[in-house]
């Protein structure tokens, strides 16, 4: 979540405010994931860095293990979750335009500031949500993950991942009461992202 | 010499905003860019600010080349069309921001920069709002407060982008009249771009006529206004009549009507001309007073204020005539819709040449 905001935050901004060619390919690009189903996500990535592929063997070689354990989970997360964030800045950041930048400009501030006393503050609503929604998405993301991760119990598992196994091995009760849990986070995502909606509608219509 | 501006171009792709314009604006001066909206007069500005790079020329800020200067280090102050306040920050902290971003050496103590937004405020006469935000402001309002901003970095020169143009009629000539007294008592080197020829007659010391990226006039408002160089800026400068006629020994022909034409034409060959009169300078009369006076019916009375427009179809002529009286004559004259009257046309201003309205 956190890594995914920075970029999400990086992205938003470089597209936003500047331009350069290869804008709508990058644009194109971050909606990706979105538009390839997470298992193929999943198994693209085996594909790419898995250990039987010369960049897995070389990683391998290095004591770096990527599938079947946390850093592929983590990657394989983040790879899915990635559009929530930007796709939450992009609009909201154009509909917001350069003018307050470009005073902060003229005003003598370095880039810097700029991002951390104009930008930032005025896309904290919107960034906030998008990682929320981001957040949601990777507790629940079951496509990818386990295609990555392998199911190595108390090790790489995620609740969906355990969920499903419980299930599948007619353990009912203690499936549902593992799933419960996932709906439980789930109701806290969507209280917390009404407050925020309210909030930030409240925010906006200051405008 | 507070701007001096050499031969600035530059191009978009496919269409060339400003083509070589050099223009030179004195310490203390407050000069208008007035021009139709796409003519290059904002390009100019945000150039001047280094918002924007020219592709070739030079802008001189006081002796000293800030072309390619980032525009942190080329101290203007810059105030926007639609304010660009920073939201987040209270109406204290949006002027103070120029001050607080500076870098530690440079930087004022907390009192000083208190006292300078203070003073500044004050100026503006936004001081009772310190601790509200942008959005709880007016438009009015918000534009003094990003004028106070602009000024608290001290700038060599103002720059101000359509300022009133996002404000409704009457807070417009309010801040138009203020911000003139303020010039006046401040006297730092101003730009600014409109495209209300009102707003640049009344507040400018000089006005830049532009049209296509290029300059077509510059001048005194009065001078501007009295002596227009071409078509273009006499029809930018106000409402007009035009005629097209033909300019022949000495004489416009504008349809039946012959008139002499002035001096610097009388010799011209036979070609096509354009006559201009603006509808306050045509004289309305129930009685012909001369013999030039055309014949015409009132069509169309429109109530404008202290003045009547009235629209007049004239004798030999195709087009209708627009004409404005003030509201006593209209009312000594008693006249109707439909009502013949007699139509002077004083200071018929003609100009030969390709530009078409």
């Amino acid at each position: 979540m956190p890594l995914n905001a920075f970029f999400g935050v990086t992205a938003a901004w470089a597209i936003t405010k500047f331009n350069f060619t290869g804008k709508a390919a990058l644009k194109t690009l971050l909606d990706l994931p979105f538009a390839v189903s997470p298992v193929i996500a999943g198994l693209i990535f085996v594909l790419l860095v898995g250990s039987r592929t010369p960049f897995g063997s070389w990683l391998g070689e290095h004591g770096i293990k990527i599938i079947f354990s946390t850093p592929g989970i983590v990657i394989a997360t983040l790879f899915v979750t990635f559009p929530f964030v930007v796709r939450e800045l992009i609009p909201l950041m154009e509909a917001q335009g350069r003018d307050e930048e470009e005073a902060a400009l003229t005003l003598g501030a370095k880039g810097w500031q700029i991002f951390a006393k104009i930008t930032l503050p005025n896309i904290s609503w919107g960034l906030l949500y998008g990682m929320i929604l981001c957040g949601a998405r990777s507790i629940g993301e079951f496509g990818a993950v386990s295609v990555v991760s392998g199911h190595i119990r108390g090790q790489t598992n995620t609740i969906p991942l355990h969920v499903e196994i419980l299930y599948s091995e007619y353990n009912f009760a203690a499936s549902f009461a593992v799933a419960s849990i996932l709906v439980f986070l789930a109701l806290l995502t969507v209280t917390l992202k009404v407050a925020l909606e309210k909030q930030f509608q409240k925010n906006s219509f200051h405008h | 010499m507070g701007i001096e501006l050499q031969n600035i171009t530059k191009k978009f792709s496919g269409y060339t905003a400003l083509d070589n314009i050099s223009l030179n604006v004195a310490s203390g001066e407050l000069v208008a860019l007035l021009g139709p909206s796409g003519c290059g007069k904002t390009t100019l500005l945000r150039i001047i600010a280094g918002l924007e790079l020219p592709d070739a020329g030079k802008i001189i800020l006081e002796n000293k080349d800030t072309t390619n200067l980032p525009p942190r280090e080329k101290n203007v102050g810059f105030v926007f069309q639609h304010y660009a306040l920073f939201r987040r920050l209270t109406v204290f902290d949006n002027v103070a921001f120029g001050l607080k971003v500076l870098p530690g050496k440079e930087r004022p103590n907390r009192k000083e920069i208190g006292d300078r937004v203070e003073h500044l405020l004050k100026l503006v006469q936004t001081d009772w709002a310190n601790k509200r935000y942008p959005s709880q402001l007016s438009g009015g309002q918000r534009q003094r407060v990003a004028l106070a901003r602009a000024l608290a970095v001290n700038p060599k020169v103002l720059l101000l982008d359509e300022p009133f143009s996002a404000l409704d009629a009457k807070v417009r000539q309010e801040l138009r009249r203020w911000l003139r007294k303020l010039h006046d008592e401040i006297h730092v080197t101003s730009i600014f771009v409109t495209h209300d020829q009102e707003e640049a007659l009344e507040l400018a010391d000089r006005i830049v006529v532009i049209n296509k990226g290029r300059i077509e006039q510059q001048g005194t408002p009065q001078e501007v206004y009295d002596h227009p160089k071409n078509a273009f800026v006499y029809n930018f400068l106000g409402n007009v009549n035009v005629f097209h006629g033909r300019i022949k020994n000495g004489k416009v022909t504008l349809g039946s009507h012959h008139l002499d034409a002035p001096d610097e034409l009388k010799h011209a060959e036979e070609k096509p001309s354009q006559a201009f009169v603006r509808p306050h300078e045509i004289g309305i009369s129930r009685i012909r007073s001369s013999e030039s006076d055309l014949t015409g019916t009132i069509r169309e009375v429109r109530l404008m204020g202290g003045q009547i427009g009235l629209n007049l179809a004239c004798e030999g002529f195709d087009h209708p005539i627009d004409a404005e009286i003030p509201r006593d004559l209209y009312i000594n004259l008693e006249l109707a819709k439909g009502d013949t009257v007699f139509v002077s046309l004083n200071r018929v201003k003609v100009f030969t040449g390709d530009y078409v309205i």
